[in-house]
């Protein structure tokens, strides 16, 4: 497989990502706009990027195994898209094995084949559903809210609650709080029991 | 508060539990370092880099290394805490940067980490466990132990790719006592069996019997290091193919040859 493109790598994460330490690999690429992005980077030109093999990020994060392995940790991959790069993350599992969990930070605004693949060497996810209303979700991302939910749904059955993390931000301009409420009213009655609410400061 | 060290803090109560569990002698002075850092530092790396090679030592003199899970308790939600105050401050860029005011880059000269064997894992992590590797219909397990070519001794953490017109298709990686285990849909395959520290192994166009149900048997045991097809037909089912030939996969192990 040829080498991607990263905006970075994030070592010694303790407890952000999942369980234990973690080391955040964040690939470049992503397929929405949103106004308020926290990582920029991916959605500029790949030029000038540092750009792994699954090989070659294996060796390059694998200085922590010790740690992966001791505290139940592992890689977690965001970016930019994660799931845009189901190709890389089954050649990564392949070489990571059992020992290291695979988390992905995902907005699931990819197709459903990329979510299913995920599923099979992906832990846990970490699901930025950003909006329930269709309108806000547009309005702030220039994506299909029903394509992301619709991947939600489908990733609840397979994976289990527990190992689904939904993010809700109160984003500024964008939603309310009562919007963020009918949100996790939402996400509740899907059965997600793990809700991440909280507050994009744009400063 | 200072981020850094919390982490800082966390890890090396970490590499603490990890010497203390097996009997590795490691002083861990306290730290006086002042000014910012991200948790590490070239002390703390030497640190995890001598705990690596004391644990590789500890199993090529035939010892235990205990190590998965052994400190899953000890990453504490205080740090967690320090790292996620439930607002995301949106300042612009905010990629992810490569670590430490006090670290260099990341090490080239580690020892090869697949040789600090980290023991059988205490628990498989959370997502395995609730998905299990799937076992698809029509589909064989290919299984088979690694070893060292001159100690004989079990190799875990090896990697065994399997691939078709070079693109890799499944594979494994060898647990503790050097097994391992993939299932492949019935076809032909190359596979690639490779460690870091060892030359690499490839057995090429190893025919994986066709029209077999799925159902697992237990084949008598061979010589240590058999590559064994698990099905219910007695005969033996994988082929080999050795120009034009169809043999019987009597390869006595896979016998890594190691660089020293």
């Amino acid at each position: 497989m040829e080498a991607v493109p990263f905006i970075g790598i994030d070592r010694h994460r303790l407890g952000v990502d999942g369980v234990g330490v973690t080391t955040l690999a964040a690939f470049h690429g992503c397929p929405l706009r949103c106004r308020y992005c926290l990582n920029r980077r991916c959605l500029e030109p790949a030029e000038g990027l540092v750009r792994y093999t699954p090989q070659e990020l294996y060796d390059r994060v694998g200085v922590d195994n010790l740690y992966f392995i001791a505290t139940g940790g592992g890689v977690c991959f965001g970016g930019g898209e994660p799931l845009l790069r189901v190709d890389f993350l089954e050649e990564f599992k392949a070489l990571c094995g059992r020992g290291w969990n695979l988390t992905a930070e995902t907005s699931l605004q990819v197709e459903r084949e990329s979510v299913v693949r995920a599923a099979e060497v992906v832990g846990d996810f970490i699901v930025d559903i950003k909006e329930g209303n269709a309108a806000i979700y547009k309005a702030y991302t220039g994506g299909d809210a029903a394509r992301a939910w619709g991947n939600l749904e489908w990733l609840l059955g397979r994976m289990g609650a527990e190992h689904v993390m939904v993010r809700v931000p109160l984003i500024p301009d964008f939603n309310t709080e009562a919007d963020c409420d009918a949100t996790a009213k939402r996400l509740e009655a899907m059965g997600v029991t793990r809700i991440d609410r909280f507050e994009y400061r744009v400063g | 508060m200072n981020r850094g060290k919390d982490i800082c803090k966390e890890l090396k109560a970490v590499r603490r539990r990890i010497a203390e569990e097996n009997g590795i002698e490691l002083e861990i002075p306290e730290c006086t370092y002042q000014g910012p850092c991200r948790g590490t530092c070239p002390r703390c790396e030497s640190e995890l880099r001598y705990l690596e090679s004391a644990l590789a030592e500890r199993l090529r003199m035939g010892r235990t290394a205990k190590v998965a899970g052994i400190a899953l308790a000890l990453v504490s939600t205080a740090a967690a805490g320090a790292q996620s105050t439930g607002v995301a401050t949106v300042k612009g860029n905010e990629t992810p940067e490569p670590v430490c005011a006090g670290e260099t880059a990341a090490p080239q000269n580690v020892a090869p980490l697949r040789e600090a064997v980290m023991g059988k894992p205490a628990t498989m992590s959370a997502g395995l466990a609730a998905n299990p590797p799937r076992v698809v219909a029509d589909s064989v397990r290919v299984t088979g132990t690694v070893l060292d070519e001159r100690s004989k001794e079990a190799l875990p953490f090896v990697n065994v790719v399997a691939k078709q017109d070079g693109k890799m298709v499944g594979g494994a990686t060898t647990d503790f006592d050097g097994n391992f285990s993939v299932n492949l849909p019935k076809g032909r395959y190359d596979f690639e069996i490779s460690s870091v520290g060892y030359a690499r192994y490839t057995m090429n166009d190893v025919r994986v019997p066709r029209d077999l149900p799925l159902k697992t048997i237990e084949l008598s045991p061979g010589a240590v290091g058999e590559i064994q097809i698990i099905e219910e037909n007695l005969n033996p089912l994988l082929e080999y193919d050795a120009g034009g030939a169809t043999q019987k996969m009597e390869i006595q192990g896979v016998r890594v040859k190691a660089q020293y």
